[in-house]
């Protein structure tokens, strides 16, 4: 029982299922939403970087197409009234990109497999910008609507954001299960020592694969998410920038040392872009200062330093 | 079980080893030895099919071509490297490096599992003690310890070892070897061990090799090694 009281997703769990009732901050039941799904996105990211070493720095691709994917799917194929079939639609796209582009770039290290992600999504980025029949061009794709769900009114937000919570609560569970598995510790193997893990029988290649296809199985169930909460899907999430903010965030909060630090970092991100770009438009002058000014003193992030502390105590 | 015929082994351009062939028969005790850079440890990156180096010729296990073959197969096929510098996961703990160990012996049929975690702790009891610990933490000869048990939980029908006593202390090393010949006396794996000279391995040898500027010089008996000290020196630089 004490183990459950202090695993600290519980506790995180425990914050979030309250969010909606928190002074101030529980008004803005959209910002809660999109919390949950950067945390999301950002495990899933992180499966691949913490976990196993892969510098995917386009992974923004699969949250991108994920939400693409919901929303023509939405709009071309189930219709109005359809919840699962979307959002399910949004993890195959979201899987398939990534297993496709995993499968070309196995084999690729270091900075050339960060380069291939890169280009990837600026590919993506260009056909959902410039195919105006099927991904709506500059305009995006709006139309989406959330009805109900086994019975229950979704169009609700504060409905919604536990819809949301839901899902983040069986992603996160699963995440880590994932993590603490023989698979995942073969792939905290690969990460560590890509030679070694070769030579005790791993075949490197394809554990990349898997690995590479099942983070963009969740960044598309994420993007999916996103599209039925914005009710709308547009070209500008798959910009590199995008890419960019989930890397930043996993970074900040330290998810190369901490399962937990992808969340820790998503919490700041969003909180940062949400609240301190309604006070001053230069915000992203100092969420980049102190990204910069954090990553210097401290590498391994937020989490990094409260685990040397823990450690110092100890 | 092993058979190298007429390898060249290359690093870019430049050749290490030169038409090199030796044979292994199953269960028995090999040696390698050889001065710095005669070419050893490129003969067992050769077998484990890690590049560089860029390997010509054939190289057989349990007649089967491994030549060039990925390093993941040969290791599912049933050879244990032991590489030299004890190549740990530093970031792993004692106990989940040993469980990393165990892949190639999943594909094994039941029953034919010989050596688990029991045996790793009972040749190896400093491992029991710091089963919670991280490789990192360990010293040297820990880590050697770790490395020979994490290969051995992939129950290999060949062991490579290559210089597994080197960089230890004198009393650790003997330690070491004492194990490696315990294990090998109680599961009768077939092993090659690469060193620079040791006469107490000698002992235990079935037959023995010795390499200079990535050629085999000697192949015979070990005991006409070991009682012959002009050989030894004249080969070897030591007697």
């Amino acid at each position: 029982m004490r183990k459950i009281i202090t695993d600290p997703l519980v506790l995180i769990i425990a914050v979030f299922a309250f969010y909606p009732a928190l002074p101030y901050i529980g008004n803005f039941i959209s910002l809660g939403s999109e919390l949950l799904l950067w945390f999301i996105f950002t495990m899933s990211f992180n499966l691949c970087l913490g976990q196993t070493g892969l510098s995917s720095f386009g992974h923004g691709a699969f949250y991108g197409l994920g939400s693409y994917g919901a929303a023509i799917t939405f709009l071309r194929l189930s219709g109005p009234g359809s919840f699962l079939v979307p959002i399910l639609a949004g993890v195959l796209v979201g899987a398939a990109s990534a297993a496709l582009l995993g499968w070309f770039i196995k084999d690729k290290r270091g900075v050339y497999f960060a380069m291939m992600t890169v280009a990837f999504t600026q590919v993506c980025f260009g056909i959902c910008w410039r195919w105006d029949e099927v991904t709506g061009g500059e305009a995006g794709l709006s139309g989406v609507s959330r009805s109900t769900f086994l019975g229950v009114n979704v169009s609700n937000p504060t409905t919604y954001y536990y819809v949301c919570f839901v899902v983040f609560i069986v992603c996160a569970f699963v995440i880590r299960a994932i993590t603490r598995s023989c698979f995942g510790l073969s792939l905290q193997s690969v990460r560590q020592n890509y030679v070694r893990s070769q030579y005790l029988g791993y075949n490197v290649n394809l554990y990349k694969f898997g690995v590479y296809t099942i983070s963009g199985a969740f960044a598309g169930m994420a993007g999916a998410m996103y599209c039925l909460l914005t009710q709308s899907a547009f070209a500008d999430i798959l910009d590199w920038s995008k890419s960019g903010d989930v890397v930043m965030a996993t970074l900040l909060g330290g998810g190369t040392v901490s399962f937990y630090g992808p969340i820790v970092g998503s919490l700041i991100f969003i909180i940062c872009k949400n609240l301190l770009s309604s006070l001053w438009d230069h915000w992203l002058f100092i969420y980049g200062m102190s990204f910069v000014i954090i990553l210097c003193l401290f590498p391994t992030g937020l989490m990094g330093v409260m685990q040397k502390r823990k450690k110092k105590k100890a | 079980m092993l058979r190298i015929e007429n390898v060249d082994i290359f690093y870019g351009q430049a050749q290490v080893a030169f038409g090199l062939s030796l044979a292994v028969r199953p269960g028995q005790f090999v040696g390698l030895f050889g001065r710095n850079g005669s070419g050893k440890s490129s003969v067992f990156r050769a077998i484990m099919g890690l590049a560089p180096p860029r390997v010509s010729g054939s190289i057989k296990f349990k007649g089967a071509e491994i030549t060039r073959k990925p390093s993941f197969t040969i290791s599912k096929l049933g050879v244990g490297w032991v590489p030299e510098d004890r190549k740990i996961f530093p970031n792993i703990s004692v106990w989940r490096n040993l469980q990393l160990g165990e892949k190639s012996a999943k594909d094994l049929p039941r029953g034919q599992k010989l050596f688990g975690y029991d045996d790793a702790y009972r040749f190896f009891p400093k491992l029991r003690e710091m089963r919670d610990k991280l490789g990192s933490q360990m010293s040297g000869g820990e880590q050697q310890m770790l490395t020979i048990a994490r290969t051995m939980m992939g129950n290999p029908a060949l062991l490579l070892l290559d210089e597994p006593t080197e960089g230890l202390a004198p009393n650790i090393a003997k330690d070491v070897l004492k194990m490696i010949l315990k294990i090998r006396g109680d599961f009768n794996t077939t092993t090659i061990v690469v060193e620079q000279f040791s006469e107490e391995l000698l002992r235990h040898l079935d037959y023995c090799y010795v390499m200079e500027m990535g050629e085999i010089i000697f192949s015979g008996k070990p005991h006409v090694l070991l009682n012959d000290e002009h050989l030894q020196r004249r080969l070897l630089g030591v007697g």
